[in-house]
Protein backbone atom coordinates (compact mmCIF):
# COMPACT_ATOMS: atom_id res chain seq x y z
CA UNK A 1 0.00 0.00 0.00
CA UNK A 2 1.56 3.28 -1.12
CA UNK A 3 2.42 6.11 1.22
CA UNK A 4 1.20 9.64 0.71
CA UNK A 5 3.68 12.44 0.11
CA UNK A 6 3.87 16.13 0.87
CA UNK A 7 5.33 18.27 -1.92
CA UNK A 8 8.90 18.57 -0.60
CA UNK A 9 9.14 14.90 0.17
CA UNK A 10 7.76 13.32 -2.99
CA UNK A 11 11.13 12.01 -4.24
CA UNK A 12 11.91 10.45 -0.89
CA UNK A 13 8.44 8.91 -0.68
CA UNK A 14 8.87 7.51 -4.21
CA UNK A 15 12.10 5.91 -3.02
CA UNK A 16 10.35 4.48 0.05
CA UNK A 17 7.55 3.10 -2.11
CA UNK A 18 10.00 1.54 -4.57
CA UNK A 19 11.72 -0.38 -1.78
CA UNK A 20 8.36 -1.39 -0.30
CA UNK A 21 7.27 -2.61 -3.73
CA UNK A 22 10.05 -5.21 -3.73
CA UNK A 23 7.78 -7.12 -1.38
CA UNK A 24 10.42 -8.24 1.11
CA UNK A 25 11.89 -6.67 4.24
CA UNK A 26 14.94 -4.51 3.53
CA UNK A 27 18.26 -4.53 5.33
CA UNK A 28 19.65 -1.27 6.79
CA UNK A 29 23.00 -2.16 5.20
CA UNK A 30 21.76 -2.05 1.62
CA UNK A 31 23.06 0.85 -0.45
CA UNK A 32 19.53 2.03 -1.42
CA UNK A 33 18.35 1.90 2.16
CA UNK A 34 21.37 3.79 3.55
CA UNK A 35 20.94 6.43 0.84
CA UNK A 36 17.26 6.73 1.71
CA UNK A 37 18.09 7.14 5.40
CA UNK A 38 20.50 10.01 4.62
CA UNK A 39 17.83 11.71 2.50
CA UNK A 40 15.31 11.28 5.29
CA UNK A 41 17.69 12.88 7.78
CA UNK A 42 18.00 15.93 5.52
CA UNK A 43 14.25 16.08 5.09
CA UNK A 44 13.66 15.82 8.84
CA UNK A 45 15.86 18.91 9.32
CA UNK A 46 13.54 20.83 6.99
CA UNK A 47 10.20 19.45 8.22
CA UNK A 48 10.61 17.83 11.61
CA UNK A 49 7.08 16.49 12.14
CA UNK A 50 6.60 14.96 8.70
CA UNK A 51 10.27 13.88 8.69
CA UNK A 52 9.72 11.78 11.82
CA UNK A 53 6.63 10.28 10.24
CA UNK A 54 8.63 9.28 7.18
CA UNK A 55 11.24 7.74 9.48
CA UNK A 56 8.35 5.68 10.80
CA UNK A 57 7.63 4.50 7.27
CA UNK A 58 11.35 3.82 6.78
CA UNK A 59 11.27 1.46 9.76
CA UNK A 60 8.36 -0.39 8.16
CA UNK A 61 10.78 -1.35 5.37
CA UNK A 62 12.93 -3.05 8.01
CA UNK A 63 9.89 -4.76 9.55
CA UNK A 64 10.47 -2.96 12.84
CA UNK A 65 7.12 -2.15 14.51
CA UNK A 66 8.50 -0.67 17.74
CA UNK A 67 10.74 1.84 15.87
CA UNK A 68 7.85 2.63 13.54
CA UNK A 69 5.64 3.40 16.54
CA UNK A 70 8.38 5.49 18.21
CA UNK A 71 8.94 7.64 15.10
CA UNK A 72 5.25 8.26 14.45
CA UNK A 73 4.73 9.12 18.14
CA UNK A 74 7.53 11.70 17.85
CA UNK A 75 5.85 13.13 14.77
CA UNK A 76 2.39 13.31 16.36
CA UNK A 77 3.80 15.03 19.47
CA UNK A 78 5.24 17.78 17.27
CA UNK A 79 2.33 18.50 14.97
CA UNK A 80 -0.80 17.07 13.47
CA UNK A 81 0.08 16.39 9.83
CA UNK A 82 -2.87 14.76 8.03
CA UNK A 83 -0.62 12.91 5.56
CA UNK A 84 1.34 11.50 8.52
CA UNK A 85 -1.85 10.04 10.00
CA UNK A 86 -2.60 8.40 6.67
CA UNK A 87 0.94 7.04 6.51
CA UNK A 88 0.70 5.67 10.05
CA UNK A 89 -2.43 3.78 9.04
CA UNK A 90 -0.70 2.51 5.89
CA UNK A 91 2.37 1.51 7.94
CA UNK A 92 0.32 -0.63 10.31
CA UNK A 93 -1.28 -2.34 7.31
CA UNK A 94 2.04 -2.84 5.56
CA UNK A 95 3.30 -4.58 8.69
CA UNK A 96 0.16 -6.75 8.75
CA UNK A 97 -1.60 -5.18 11.76
CA UNK A 98 -4.91 -4.57 10.04
CA UNK A 99 -7.09 -4.63 13.14
CA UNK A 100 -4.97 -1.98 14.86
CA UNK A 101 -5.12 0.09 11.68
CA UNK A 102 -8.89 -0.31 11.62
CA UNK A 103 -9.25 0.92 15.20
CA UNK A 104 -6.95 3.84 14.43
CA UNK A 105 -9.23 4.74 11.51
CA UNK A 106 -12.36 4.39 13.67
CA UNK A 107 -10.86 6.86 16.14
CA UNK A 108 -9.02 9.33 13.91
CA UNK A 109 -11.08 9.13 10.74
CA UNK A 110 -14.24 10.59 12.23
CA UNK A 111 -15.42 13.29 9.78
CA UNK A 112 -15.39 16.09 12.35
CA UNK A 113 -11.64 15.61 12.91
CA UNK A 114 -10.87 16.72 9.35
CA UNK A 115 -8.48 14.03 8.12
CA UNK A 116 -10.97 11.52 6.76
CA UNK A 117 -10.03 12.29 3.15
CA UNK A 118 -6.40 11.31 3.92
CA UNK A 119 -7.38 7.90 5.25
CA UNK A 120 -10.74 6.81 3.89
CA UNK A 121 -9.78 5.07 0.64
CA UNK A 122 -6.81 3.28 2.21
CA UNK A 123 -8.92 2.21 5.18
CA UNK A 124 -11.66 0.93 2.88
CA UNK A 125 -9.11 -1.05 0.87
CA UNK A 126 -7.78 -2.72 4.02
CA UNK A 127 -11.03 -4.00 5.48
CA UNK A 128 -12.73 -0.98 7.11
CA UNK A 129 -15.49 -1.18 4.49
CA UNK A 130 -18.53 -0.42 6.63
CA UNK A 131 -16.82 2.30 8.66
CA UNK A 132 -15.61 4.01 5.48
CA UNK A 133 -19.15 3.98 4.06
CA UNK A 134 -20.66 5.22 7.35
CA UNK A 135 -18.09 8.01 7.73
CA UNK A 136 -18.59 9.06 4.09
CA UNK A 137 -22.34 9.39 4.69
CA UNK A 138 -21.73 11.34 7.90
CA UNK A 139 -19.31 13.67 6.11
CA UNK A 140 -21.84 14.24 3.34
CA UNK A 141 -24.55 15.11 5.83
CA UNK A 142 -22.13 17.54 7.49
CA UNK A 143 -21.33 19.16 4.12
CA UNK A 144 -17.69 18.00 4.19
CA UNK A 145 -16.19 17.46 0.71
CA UNK A 146 -14.10 14.29 0.45
CA UNK A 147 -13.17 14.37 -3.22
CA UNK A 148 -14.11 11.45 -5.50
CA UNK A 149 -16.80 9.10 -4.24
CA UNK A 150 -15.77 5.93 -2.45
CA UNK A 151 -15.06 3.13 -4.93
CA UNK A 152 -18.26 1.22 -5.62
CA UNK A 153 -16.48 -2.09 -4.96
CA UNK A 154 -15.96 -1.11 -1.31
CA UNK A 155 -19.56 0.05 -1.00
CA UNK A 156 -20.77 -3.31 -2.34
CA UNK A 157 -18.37 -5.17 -0.03
CA UNK A 158 -19.78 -3.23 2.94
CA UNK A 159 -23.31 -4.18 1.94
CA UNK A 160 -22.60 -7.89 1.40
CA UNK A 161 -20.72 -8.16 4.69
CA UNK A 162 -23.31 -6.20 6.68
CA UNK A 163 -26.04 -8.51 5.34
CA UNK A 164 -23.97 -11.53 6.37
CA UNK A 165 -23.33 -10.14 9.86
CA UNK A 166 -19.58 -9.72 9.31
CA UNK A 167 -18.18 -6.55 10.90
CA UNK A 168 -15.05 -4.57 9.97
CA UNK A 169 -13.59 -5.88 13.21
CA UNK A 170 -14.15 -9.49 12.01
CA UNK A 171 -12.65 -8.69 8.60
CA UNK A 172 -9.53 -7.02 9.95
CA UNK A 173 -8.97 -9.72 12.59
CA UNK A 174 -9.03 -12.26 9.78
CA UNK A 175 -6.63 -10.11 7.75
CA UNK A 176 -4.33 -10.08 10.78
CA UNK A 177 -3.77 -13.82 10.31
CA UNK A 178 -2.50 -13.10 6.81
CA UNK A 179 -0.36 -10.33 8.35
CA UNK A 180 1.13 -12.85 10.77
CA UNK A 181 2.05 -15.19 7.89
CA UNK A 182 3.63 -12.28 5.99
CA UNK A 183 5.72 -11.30 9.03
CA UNK A 184 6.94 -14.87 9.52
CA UNK A 185 8.31 -14.76 5.98
CA UNK A 186 9.45 -11.10 6.15
CA UNK A 187 7.15 -10.22 3.25
CA UNK A 188 5.00 -7.26 2.30
CA UNK A 189 1.89 -7.54 0.19
CA UNK A 190 2.23 -5.70 -3.13
CA UNK A 191 -0.05 -2.89 -4.32
CA UNK A 192 -3.50 -2.48 -2.81
CA UNK A 193 -5.41 -5.46 -1.50
CA UNK A 194 -7.57 -6.86 -4.31
CA UNK A 195 -11.15 -6.82 -3.00
CA UNK A 196 -13.38 -9.22 -4.93
CA UNK A 197 -17.11 -8.89 -4.40
CA UNK A 198 -19.69 -11.35 -5.73
CA UNK A 199 -23.33 -10.73 -5.02
CA UNK A 200 -25.26 -12.90 -7.46
CA UNK A 201 -27.86 -14.85 -5.53
CA UNK A 202 -27.81 -18.56 -6.32
CA UNK A 203 -24.28 -18.35 -7.76
CA UNK A 204 -21.99 -16.92 -5.13
CA UNK A 205 -22.26 -14.20 -2.52
CA UNK A 206 -19.12 -13.16 -0.72
CA UNK A 207 -16.14 -10.85 -0.38
CA UNK A 208 -12.55 -12.03 -0.78
CA UNK A 209 -9.47 -10.00 0.09
CA UNK A 210 -6.53 -11.07 -2.06
CA UNK A 211 -3.03 -10.08 -0.95
CA UNK A 212 -0.54 -10.23 -3.80
CA UNK A 213 2.92 -11.47 -2.90
CA UNK A 214 6.18 -11.82 -4.78
CA UNK A 215 6.37 -15.59 -4.61
CA UNK A 216 6.24 -18.42 -7.10
CA UNK A 217 2.78 -19.97 -7.64
CA UNK A 218 3.73 -23.02 -5.56
CA UNK A 219 5.21 -20.95 -2.72
CA UNK A 220 2.13 -18.71 -2.72
CA UNK A 221 -0.07 -21.79 -2.39
CA UNK A 222 2.03 -22.93 0.57
CA UNK A 223 1.50 -19.50 2.19
CA UNK A 224 -2.25 -20.18 1.88
CA UNK A 225 -1.80 -23.58 3.52
CA UNK A 226 0.07 -21.85 6.36
CA UNK A 227 -2.68 -19.26 6.62
CA UNK A 228 -5.30 -22.03 6.76
CA UNK A 229 -3.33 -23.78 9.53
CA UNK A 230 -3.14 -20.55 11.50
CA UNK A 231 -6.87 -19.91 11.06
CA UNK A 232 -7.58 -23.38 12.46
CA UNK A 233 -5.01 -23.13 15.24
CA UNK A 234 -6.50 -19.84 16.41
CA UNK A 235 -10.06 -21.21 16.21
CA UNK A 236 -11.25 -18.65 13.66
CA UNK A 237 -15.02 -18.95 13.17
CA UNK A 238 -15.25 -18.32 9.46
CA UNK A 239 -18.31 -16.80 7.89
CA UNK A 240 -18.76 -18.07 4.28
CA UNK A 241 -19.28 -14.47 3.20
CA UNK A 242 -15.66 -13.53 3.80
CA UNK A 243 -12.20 -14.94 3.19
CA UNK A 244 -8.59 -13.88 2.82
CA UNK A 245 -5.94 -15.35 0.54
CA UNK A 246 -2.55 -14.81 -1.08
CA UNK A 247 -1.87 -14.90 -4.79
CA UNK A 248 1.46 -14.58 -6.59
CA UNK A 249 1.97 -11.33 -8.47
CA UNK B 1 -17.50 -38.92 -17.73
CA UNK B 2 -17.08 -38.15 -21.43
CA UNK B 3 -15.52 -34.75 -20.74
CA UNK B 4 -13.22 -34.63 -17.74
CA UNK B 5 -12.08 -31.56 -15.82
CA UNK B 6 -8.74 -31.44 -17.66
CA UNK B 7 -10.59 -31.15 -20.97
CA UNK B 8 -12.44 -28.10 -19.66
CA UNK B 9 -9.11 -26.53 -18.66
CA UNK B 10 -7.58 -27.32 -22.07
CA UNK B 11 -10.55 -25.67 -23.74
CA UNK B 12 -10.13 -22.66 -21.47
CA UNK B 13 -6.43 -22.33 -22.39
CA UNK B 14 -7.27 -22.55 -26.10
CA UNK B 15 -9.76 -19.72 -25.67
CA UNK B 16 -7.19 -17.76 -23.63
CA UNK B 17 -4.67 -18.10 -26.47
CA UNK B 18 -7.02 -16.42 -28.97
CA UNK B 19 -8.62 -13.97 -26.53
CA UNK B 20 -8.39 -10.51 -28.09
CA UNK B 21 -11.66 -9.06 -26.85
CA UNK B 22 -13.51 -8.96 -23.57
CA UNK B 23 -16.17 -11.50 -24.47
CA UNK B 24 -13.50 -14.10 -25.25
CA UNK B 25 -11.64 -13.33 -22.02
CA UNK B 26 -14.90 -13.91 -20.18
CA UNK B 27 -15.44 -17.23 -21.98
CA UNK B 28 -11.94 -18.41 -20.98
CA UNK B 29 -12.58 -17.54 -17.32
CA UNK B 30 -15.95 -19.26 -17.34
CA UNK B 31 -14.54 -22.54 -18.77
CA UNK B 32 -11.62 -22.38 -16.33
CA UNK B 33 -13.99 -22.14 -13.40
CA UNK B 34 -15.94 -25.23 -14.46
CA UNK B 35 -12.66 -27.11 -14.88
CA UNK B 36 -11.79 -26.16 -11.29
CA UNK B 37 -15.27 -26.93 -10.01
CA UNK B 38 -15.17 -30.50 -11.35
CA UNK B 39 -11.55 -31.03 -10.25
CA UNK B 40 -12.31 -29.82 -6.71
CA UNK B 41 -15.51 -31.83 -6.52
CA UNK B 42 -13.53 -35.01 -7.28
CA UNK B 43 -10.88 -33.98 -4.74
CA UNK B 44 -13.49 -33.36 -2.08
CA UNK B 45 -15.36 -36.62 -2.80
CA UNK B 46 -12.09 -38.52 -2.41
CA UNK B 47 -11.41 -37.18 1.10
CA UNK B 48 -11.78 -39.97 3.67
CA UNK B 49 -14.21 -37.94 5.80
CA UNK B 50 -16.56 -35.29 4.44
CA UNK B 51 -17.63 -32.07 6.14
CA UNK B 52 -21.06 -30.53 6.60
CA UNK B 53 -22.75 -29.00 3.53
CA UNK B 54 -23.58 -25.32 4.05
CA UNK B 55 -24.78 -22.66 1.62
CA UNK B 56 -27.08 -22.12 -1.32
CA UNK B 57 -26.29 -23.70 -4.68
CA UNK B 58 -23.63 -26.24 -5.63
CA UNK B 59 -20.86 -23.68 -6.13
CA UNK B 60 -21.18 -22.02 -2.75
CA UNK B 61 -21.61 -25.43 -1.12
CA UNK B 62 -18.41 -26.86 -2.61
CA UNK B 63 -16.40 -23.75 -1.63
CA UNK B 64 -17.79 -23.99 1.91
CA UNK B 65 -17.16 -27.75 2.13
CA UNK B 66 -13.51 -27.26 1.13
CA UNK B 67 -13.22 -24.30 3.50
CA UNK B 68 -14.71 -26.18 6.45
CA UNK B 69 -13.36 -29.72 6.20
CA UNK B 70 -14.13 -32.41 8.75
CA UNK B 71 -12.11 -32.05 11.97
CA UNK B 72 -11.42 -35.77 11.69
CA UNK B 73 -8.93 -35.15 8.87
CA UNK B 74 -5.24 -34.58 9.65
CA UNK B 75 -4.10 -30.99 10.22
CA UNK B 76 -2.27 -30.98 6.88
CA UNK B 77 -5.22 -32.42 4.94
CA UNK B 78 -7.54 -29.85 6.50
CA UNK B 79 -5.19 -26.95 5.74
CA UNK B 80 -4.78 -28.06 2.11
CA UNK B 81 -8.52 -28.37 1.69
CA UNK B 82 -9.04 -24.87 3.11
CA UNK B 83 -6.32 -23.45 0.83
CA UNK B 84 -7.99 -25.08 -2.18
CA UNK B 85 -11.31 -23.61 -1.07
CA UNK B 86 -9.71 -20.15 -1.13
CA UNK B 87 -8.43 -20.75 -4.67
CA UNK B 88 -11.77 -22.09 -5.91
CA UNK B 89 -13.49 -19.08 -4.35
CA UNK B 90 -11.16 -16.78 -6.27
CA UNK B 91 -11.88 -18.43 -9.63
CA UNK B 92 -15.61 -18.60 -8.83
CA UNK B 93 -15.56 -14.89 -8.14
CA UNK B 94 -13.85 -14.26 -11.49
CA UNK B 95 -16.46 -16.45 -13.19
CA UNK B 96 -19.38 -14.58 -11.58
CA UNK B 97 -17.73 -11.38 -12.81
CA UNK B 98 -17.24 -12.89 -16.28
CA UNK B 99 -20.81 -14.14 -16.64
CA UNK B 100 -22.93 -11.73 -14.60
CA UNK B 101 -21.19 -8.36 -14.60
CA UNK B 102 -20.98 -7.16 -18.20
CA UNK B 103 -20.69 -3.56 -16.99
CA UNK B 104 -17.54 -4.29 -14.99
CA UNK B 105 -14.39 -4.44 -17.13
CA UNK B 106 -12.81 -7.87 -17.57
CA UNK B 107 -9.15 -7.33 -18.36
CA UNK B 108 -6.77 -9.85 -19.88
CA UNK B 109 -4.82 -9.57 -16.59
CA UNK B 110 -7.85 -10.77 -14.67
CA UNK B 111 -8.31 -13.62 -17.16
CA UNK B 112 -4.63 -14.59 -16.83
CA UNK B 113 -4.87 -14.50 -13.04
CA UNK B 114 -7.93 -16.77 -13.12
CA UNK B 115 -6.17 -19.20 -15.45
CA UNK B 116 -2.99 -19.22 -13.35
CA UNK B 117 -5.08 -19.87 -10.22
CA UNK B 118 -6.86 -22.68 -12.06
CA UNK B 119 -3.53 -24.28 -12.99
CA UNK B 120 -2.56 -24.24 -9.33
CA UNK B 121 -5.87 -25.84 -8.36
CA UNK B 122 -5.20 -28.62 -10.86
CA UNK B 123 -1.71 -29.10 -9.50
CA UNK B 124 -2.82 -29.22 -5.87
CA UNK B 125 -6.13 -31.02 -6.22
CA UNK B 126 -4.84 -34.13 -7.94
CA UNK B 127 -6.72 -37.05 -6.38
CA UNK B 128 -4.14 -39.18 -4.60
CA UNK B 129 -4.01 -42.88 -5.13
CA UNK B 130 -2.74 -45.03 -2.29
CA UNK B 131 -2.71 -44.18 1.44
CA UNK B 132 -4.99 -41.31 2.33
CA UNK B 133 -4.57 -38.73 5.08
Amino acid sequence: MKLAAQTISSEVVDRLNRILHRGVYASPNEFDVRFLKRELEKLRDADVAFGWALFGSYNVLLGDLSETERCFSASFRLASVPAASGNYHASLCNLGYFNRAHHYFVEKGRPELGILSHMRDEAASTGSFQTAVAYSKEAESMGIALGPELNDRYVRAAKVLANAGVSDDDVTRHLDFAGEVLRRHKLFFINDIQVNVSDVDGEFIGVTCVLNVRKSPVDAFELNVELAELEQEMGLQKNPAFDVMFLPL
Amino acid sequence: MTCDSASYLDASKKIQAIAKDEATCRAAVSRAYYACYHRCRSYYAALPVLGVIVGKGVHEQLINCLGNPSPKLTTNARARSVALGKYLRQVCDARVHADYAPDEVMTSEKMNQALATSEMIFHQAAVKKGPVE
